[in-house]
């Protein structure tokens, strides 16, 4: 008797895992309440796919319905996050490298900034030719735009992995080769035989009110974003010869919950440890307009860094006219909708862009260097070319 | 569908075994039947049409052989059914192989034929080929029932990556089979087992060797890591699949053969292919050695034997030269254990037999892990070519939890007989063993749920 209990019990423990994702879901049908843990971060969000026999037959209906349940079932987020606390206590393992302290970073930031694979090693001549290259056409970019009366403004964002190198791990700086160059010295190298004004963002560090980077972060921190921004806006202005409306940063405010642009720490905190007990900032703004002010005309391309400038623009200004460009992934206007380019330069009318724009913004990150705008330069160049003949 | 998926796991099993409970036993076959066949046309919905096609043809000839009383008619139709079967898996497995090698050959300008492969294709033409052979044979009778040969093919649990089930080991089952708390407790723990082996062992070192195998890495001691990596992966990914094909088989109520047993723990490459993926072994034991003459016709005829079905068992795993290469290879260290190696090893310390059977089975990974022959060169050549940062690309490349999952990969990959012996004594083993596999299957459905989860190894053959 006592062996058949112990026999079904252990039965129905095991049965109990494989159908407690269908029984909490049919509770959270019935009562609108999910009993599962939160996820927080950005994920893709999948849609419950329709069945039928053409969408079964060729495999679609499978890979959706995958897809879909994946990302839904419940109690994923419970698993997920034992998943993420063993290995991170574990292993010190994580989608990011963990760093001393608990510092993380992304692979590209380590990479550039101990140039561990070659197309971020400077030293080396192939790599060093393609930076010339992107220069030189960057050089006749400038100088084309300002024959057409319009600007161009370079700025290169800070890499964590730069600021705060004594906290990268031992894994990461025992693959960094001797003799090596990075990528941002021999791009100020270069942009310094230029005519072409530019910001390197590591340079204003020296005032901030707290770090530049949290550990939990991959992004700067918030206040050094709008330090930054402030700056190139500045810049921008001074380049157009233009009156723009602007701000100031007045006081310094403070919260235990993350600020726009220090969410990314969320990925690490999927995890039942406590990473980030500190306190995060961020600069109350005091809006400064002039009587007589010029509405700001941008063409701005770049990664996440650049969409900070975008979003810090347009929280104060709404009406400013920003066309905006992440990498060559999609194309976004005033309308705020996303047009995937699909990596193609041919899905958007660039000629246009530019002519309706006073100022060509290029954000490049110390970390994605090796990018070299990822053929933004090049296609300008051709339009500019095209332009001239 | 992989077992190590959401989908599988959490919707396909649970229904299946509730429906396969709640209906009487009179149709647990077709629930059975029907569930294997959702199953395979999840992954491969034309193709299960090919695998209907199959068994209808098989079960025709098989019928109509065993109906027969001429031999000439029974030699016909047995050729018939074999033709059959390797024809499909010619065409869909090595026809592209051998059309690039005319195209190459030949200089005929025309691009190489794409056949996408089917699931599982190998795996169940041996299985059906065992069934006509054995009706042949007079070992087995025909099934009368088509549906119940459509079962033994086509049941989800061993359909895509085995164990090879013979028709022989199974027949009785089919009709008729007992059901009971213990066998359903027995499935359980071979399932959890199973599944805890292909997730948290074979998936965890996947990422690193499959990083080293792309060959940006140019460090000796990185790549003895992932050769010895890649070996624990096969073995966790491969057996473990066998674990849990075993274990959902005894929940249906079915005893399946054993597929491995501790291979590396063998002493000699003889031992290492009758401890490692059992049931291919015997099945070319059965049906290829043994009517070759095996080894009753002299040494050479015996060599040749072995190279012949060496060949074979490479060429079963894949239609490229690195597998036919990798079958050879053991051919030649059998072929040399016959000619008196195995006198010299059987002289030397169990330690040394050891390493040799390593160092062997390690070597022999090579070339069926890379991508093609070259690939495998450049590997053996890298692993014995020392670089000036080896010890800096070490703490680079191979993270504490590879090197944590190789240790657990290591340890369990032998028996330990005198500790589980001693262990068993205790007076709640029984519920400390559920205990253990509990919180293993626990964490591995953790781990699947947070690193997404990887094909198995296995499916491509």
């Amino acid at each position: 008797m006592k062996k058949k209990i112990f026999l079904n019990g252990a039965i129905a423990m095991f049965m109990a895992i494989l159908v407690l994702p269908a029984a909490l879901g049919i509770f959270t049908k019935l009562t609108g309440k999910r009993i599962d843990e939160e996820l927080k971060g950005y994920y893709t969000v999948y849609k419950r796919p329709d069945f039928s026999l053409s969408s079964f037959m060729n495999s679609e209906f499978q890979t959706d319905f995958s897809n879909w349940f994946n990302s839904k079932f419940e109690p994923r987020g419970f698993y997920i996050k034992n998943y993420n606390t063993i290995c991170f206590n574990l292993f010190k393992d994580s989608i990011d490298i963990i760093g001393k302290d608990n510092y993380i970073y992304e692979y590209d930031y380590v990479s550039s900034e101990l140039c561990i694979d070659d197309y971020n090693n400077y030293a080396l001549e192939p790599t060093r030719e393609k930076m010339d290259l992107y220069i030189d056409k960057l050089q006749a970019v400038n100088d084309k735009l300002k024959e057409k009366d319009k600007q161009l403004f370079f700025y290169v964002s800070a890499s964590k992995a730069d600021e705060y190198r004594d906290y990268l791990p031992l894994s990461a700086t025992a693959l960094e080769p001797e003799g090596i160059v990075r990528g941002v010295d021999y791009l100020r190298e270069k942009l310094s035989e230029t005519d072409i004004e530019y910001l390197f963002a590591t340079d204003l560090t020296g005032d901030l009110p707290c770090e530049s980077f949290y550990a939990t972060g991959i992004h700067w921190s918030r206040p050094f974003e709008q330090k930054v921004n402030l700056e190139v806006i500045k810049k921008v202005e001074e380049l157009t010869g233009k009156n723009y409306r602007k701000w100031e940063l007045g006081e310094l405010k403070t919260s235990p919950t993350p600020y726009f642009r220090d969410t990314d720490v969320y990925d690490m905190l999927n995890l039942r440890n406590e990473l980030f007990t500190g306190t995060f900032y961020q600069y109350d703004t005091i809006n400064v307009v002039p009587e007589n002010y010029d509405t700001m005309n941008l063409l701005i391309q770049g990664g996440s860094f650049a969409i900070g400038l975008r979003k810090d623009i347009w929280d104060h200004y709404p009406d400013e006219n920003l066309n905006y460009i992440n990498y060559c992934e999609y194309y976004m206007d005033n309308t705020q909708v996303a047009n995937p380019l699909y990596n193609d330069w041919n899905n958007v009318d660039l000629k246009t862009l530019v002519d309706e724009s006073d100022c060509v913004v290029i954000e490049m990150n110390e970390g994605v260097i090796f990018h070299l705008s990822d053929g933004f330069v090049d296609r300008l160049y051709e339009i500019l070319c095209e332009e001239e003949q | 569908m992989v077992f190590s998926s959401p989908v599988f796991l959490f919707v396909f099993l649970p229904v299946t075994i509730i429906a396969y409970y709640i209906f009487p036993s009179k149709i647990k076959n077709y629930i059975l039947l029907l569930a294997s066949l959702f199953f395979y046309a999840w992954g491969e919905p034309k193709l299960v049409i090919l695998m209907v096609i199959s068994i209808i043809i098989n079960f025709l000839l098989a019928f109509f052989m065993e109906k027969s009383e001429k031999k000439p008619v029974k030699v016909f139709l047995l050729t018939a059914a074999c033709v059959t079967d390797i024809g499909f898996l010619f065409y869909y497995k090595y026809f592209n192989f051998f059309a690039g090698i005319a195209i190459g050959l030949f200089g005929i300008k025309t691009d190489a034929p794409n056949i996408a492969l089917p699931i599982g294709i190998s795996f169940y033409t041996f299985q059906i080929m065992s069934y006509v052979i054995d009706v042949y044979r007079g070992n087995v009778r025909a099934q009368k029932n088509p549906f119940y040969l459509g079962l033994y093919i086509s049941m989800f649990p061993q359909l895509i990556a085995g164990p090879i089930v013979r028709y022989i080991d199974v027949e009785t089952q089919i009709r008729n089979r007992t059901l009971s708390s213990e066998k359903f407790y027995e499935g359980t723990l071979r399932f959890m087992k199973g599944f805890a082996k292909k997730v948290l062992i074979a998936d965890q070192l996947a990422p690193f060797v499959d990083t080293v195998f792309a060959g940006s890495i140019d460090s000796a001691l990185v790549r003895w890591a992932a050769i010895i990596s890649y070996t624990l992966q096969i073995y966790y990914d491969f057996s473990g699949y066998s674990d849990m094909a075993i274990g959902l088989g005894k929940i249906f109520g079915f005893d399946f053969v054993e597929n491995f047993n501790f291979p590396y723990i063998s002493q000699s490459v003889q031992e290492f292919w009758r401890r490692w993926h059992i049931s291919l072994s015997t099945w070319f034991r059965d049906y290829v050695y043994i009517p070759l003459g095996g080894s009753r016709k002299g040494n050479v005829r015996t060599y040749v034997n072995l190279i012949i079905v060496f060949v074979l068992t490479g060429f079963w795993h894949g239609a490229s030269w690195n597998f036919l290469f990798w079958g050879i290879y053991y051919a030649i260290f059998l072929v040399i254990e016959r000619l008196g190696l195995s006198k010299v090893l059987s002289k030397v310390p169990r330690v040394l037999r050891h390493i040799y059977l390593l160092f062997v089975i390690t070597m022999g990974w090579v070339m069926f892990r890379a991508d093609n022959m070259a690939a495998a060169l450049t590997y053996y050549k890298s692993l014995f070519t020392i670089s000036n940062s080896e010890i800096n690309m070490f703490l680079g490349h191979v993270s504490i939890k590879v090197l944590f999952v190789m240790a657990m990969g290591i340890l369990y990959a032998f028996p330990h007989t005198k500790l589980w012996d001693e262990i068993k004594t205790v007076k709640v083993y029984e519920g400390l063993r559920f205990a253990v596999m509990f919180v293993l299957f626990f964490l591995a459905v953790c781990f699947m749920t947070g690193a997404g989860f990887s094909p198995f190894l296995y499916f491509r053959f």
